[in-house]
């Protein structure tokens, strides 16, 4: 049944590529936003906060496609957003290379927005009292002590938001459609090499690529927070 | 005495009001009260970490807080060194990091860091971690870390109690040569005051919010209520005493006031370092454990036997107490069935009986 299991096609090198640097760049633009909300949700009252908190968790619990087109009313090229973006830059946004980073963001935003929260709600604000006495202004005081102390959770929450990327199906076919070497990352990928009959090894060799990377990440979630544990105590 | 610190503030927390008004000079004093009464509350106010309801508060002469007048200047930059109760250094941070944290690039008023490391002892303790150091070693890079972020005046919320109660002690020289070698004024907290005692003569009494007194120990136990505040305190007489002469042959040495009005007999063996004639202690002794007799005694192992004439006598929650003056204020605790019987009254003079091991020595 499975032929070649180790030599991969273009198209599927392509994918993998792909997946990792939708990845890469959701996990780099997501995590200061979430650094930064995460923050005020742990540290500050707020008039109508209860529901700025169900509202960004509303990925978390919609099902993907839902998210992929409500994506796709706002940034669609007739859509308020789209329209915008096409008139004055001629950025088309939806079906493109960005419109699957951007479906990554937004289904990866609350949980690593809550990781965030949580490490931060669990920073001693003792400590933070302590430094203010010593003369730190409150962004040296975030910088140099809530921030760090807060690292394993910053940490957990980049790998959360690099594995739920990697793994991201439902808004990305949705809002940025199944284009190969634009926006058909792993799952896509593997979701259409299973229509086709006869490509099976295909679909195999996506498959162990994908357990593989989310076991690296996973791995290395662990590693690093270990590291982390250890300097502090 | 230079003011350093003036404050008259005032703040609403919940049911208890805190009500207070001091002005306080150079040199270290002890702020006593029992828990409960406004002890941090006050300091937090001071060091700017709560606001007050009204008042102002001066430091060094500059108004730092003023309701009136709408100043506050923010906790981090009012260069108030705050040593917590719980320590709080940086768990993330390197023993010198944590020294280094709040240390500004030229400022005048930064003490050297070398100089803080050194009189602390905690060089060796500097590539570690926090969570390596023993109680009494993070308490201490506490100590340098406030002085070195430039602070006008250190103020430290019970440093007895982080750590064992053997090892208590030990951070008294500590802070004794901090206030000498930089000529930092020093706020200490505690609700335990013979531990107060033993690192100061200057005290503050705080109770149900407010201030009963500020003043020197030996001043303050001429007011009853203040006997009265710190009397469940385990109450004690603190003597600033020099080392006069040593008595080789009894293995006693003898300790005597400035003016050498007053001498006491200790046992050489109190003596937990070298001692030198001239040597600055500290000698603590309870009320209870000192008797009076209107004679001298003879034919007696007590070595201490000090002439006076009392000049109060009191009772409060049933206990009756003198003060005998025998130059410096003596405070005994005595029966009211012994006050009737010897006759005791104001000018009558007494013999304060004590035995050498029921001092307390602090060097």
């Amino acid at each position: 049944m499975f032929t070649d299991l180790f030599t991969y096609s273009a198209a599927e090198w392509d994918a993998i590529r792909l997946s990792l640097k939708v990845a890469l760049l959701c996990t780099l633009f997501v995590l200061p936003v979430a650094v930064g909300i995460g923050w005020l949700l742990a540290r500050k009252k707020f008039f109508g906060k209860a529901f700025v908190e169900g509202f960004l968790h509303l990925p978390l619990v919609l099902p993907p496609v839902t998210v992929g087109y409500i994506l796709l009313v706002i940034f669609g090229r007739n859509a308020w957003l789209g329209a915008f973006f096409y008139e004055h830059f001629g950025w088309q946004i939806a079906f493109s290379f960005p419109a699957a980073v951007i479906a990554a963001i937004v289904v990866s935003f609350p949980l690593v927005t809550r990781s965030i929260r949580l490490s931060i709600e669990l920073v001693d604000k003792n400590y933070e009292e302590a430094a203010r006495t010593l003369g730190a202004s409150n962004t040296r005081v975030f910088f140099s002590v809530t921030l760090p102390l807060a690292l394993p959770g910053v940490i957990s929450g980049a790998i959360l938001a690099f594995a739920r990327s990697l793994g991201e199906f439902g808004a990305t076919i949705s809002f940025a459609g199944n284009i190969a070497g634009e926006t058909q990352t792993l799952p896509l990928a593997i979701f259409s090499s299973m229509q086709v009959p006869g490509q099976e090894s295909s679909t195999m060799r996506l498959v162990v690529v994908s357990i593989i990377l989310s076991l690296i990440a996973m791995i290395g979630a662990e590693y690093l927070n270990r590291k982390i544990l250890n300097r502090k105590t | 005495m230079k003011k350093v610190l003036e404050f008259d503030i005032r703040k609403r927390l919940g049911d208890f009001q805190l009500n207070v008004q001091a002005a306080i000079g150079d040199g270290i004093t002890g702020i006593y009260g029992p828990s409960g009464h406004g002890k941090t509350s006050m300091l937090n106010a001071v060091a700017g970490l709560v606001n007050p309801d009204v008042g102002k508060i001066f430091l060094k002469d500059i108004c730092v807080y003023s309701s009136n007048k709408h100043v506050n200047i923010p906790v981090h930059k009012r260069k108030i060194g705050y040593v917590f109760q719980d320590i709080r250094l940086f768990p993330h941070l390197s023993v010198a990091q944590n020294l280094r944290y709040g240390l500004k690039k030229n400022d005048m008023h930064s003490l050297g860091y070398h100089e803080v490391v050194d009189v602390l002892q905690i060089e060796h303790l500097l590539a570690k971690k926090p969570s390596e150091c023993s109680g009494g070693e993070r308490q201490r890079i506490a100590i340098g870390r406030a002085l070195l972020s430039g602070a006008q005046i250190l103020i430290m919320d019970e440093p007895f109690s982080a750590v064992d109660i053997h090892l208590r002690n030990t951070i008294i020289p500590f802070l004794n040569a901090v206030n000498r070698r930089f000529r930092i004024p020093m706020l200490v907290v505690s609700h335990d005051l013979p531990d107060l005692l033993s690192l100061t003569d200057q005290l503050l009494l705080l109770k149900d919010g407010t201030i009963k007194a500020l003043g020197r120990f030996q001043d303050l136990l001429q007011d009853e209520d203040n006997i009265g505040i710190m009397k469940d305190a385990g109450l004690y007489n603190v003597f600033s005493l020099k080392v006069f002469a040593s008595l080789p042959q009894k293995n006693m040495v003898l300790l005597s006031n400035e003016m050498a009005t007053f001498q006491v007999q200790i046992l050489l063996q109190s003596f937990l370092q070298k001692f030198e004639i001239g040597k600055p202690v500290k000698v603590l002794i309870r009320p209870e454990d000192i008797s009076v007799s209107l004679r001298l005694v003879d034919q007696i192992s007590l070595r201490n036997q000090i002439q006076g004439r009392i000049v109060k006598i009191f009772t409060r929650n049933g206990l009756s107490f003198c003060l005998v003056d025998a130059g410096e204020k003596v405070l005994v605790e005595i029966t009211e069935a012994s006050k009737k019987n010897m006759n005791l009254e104001i000018g009558t003079t007494v013999y304060c009986l004590f035995k050498s091991a029921a001092l307390k020595i602090f060097e």
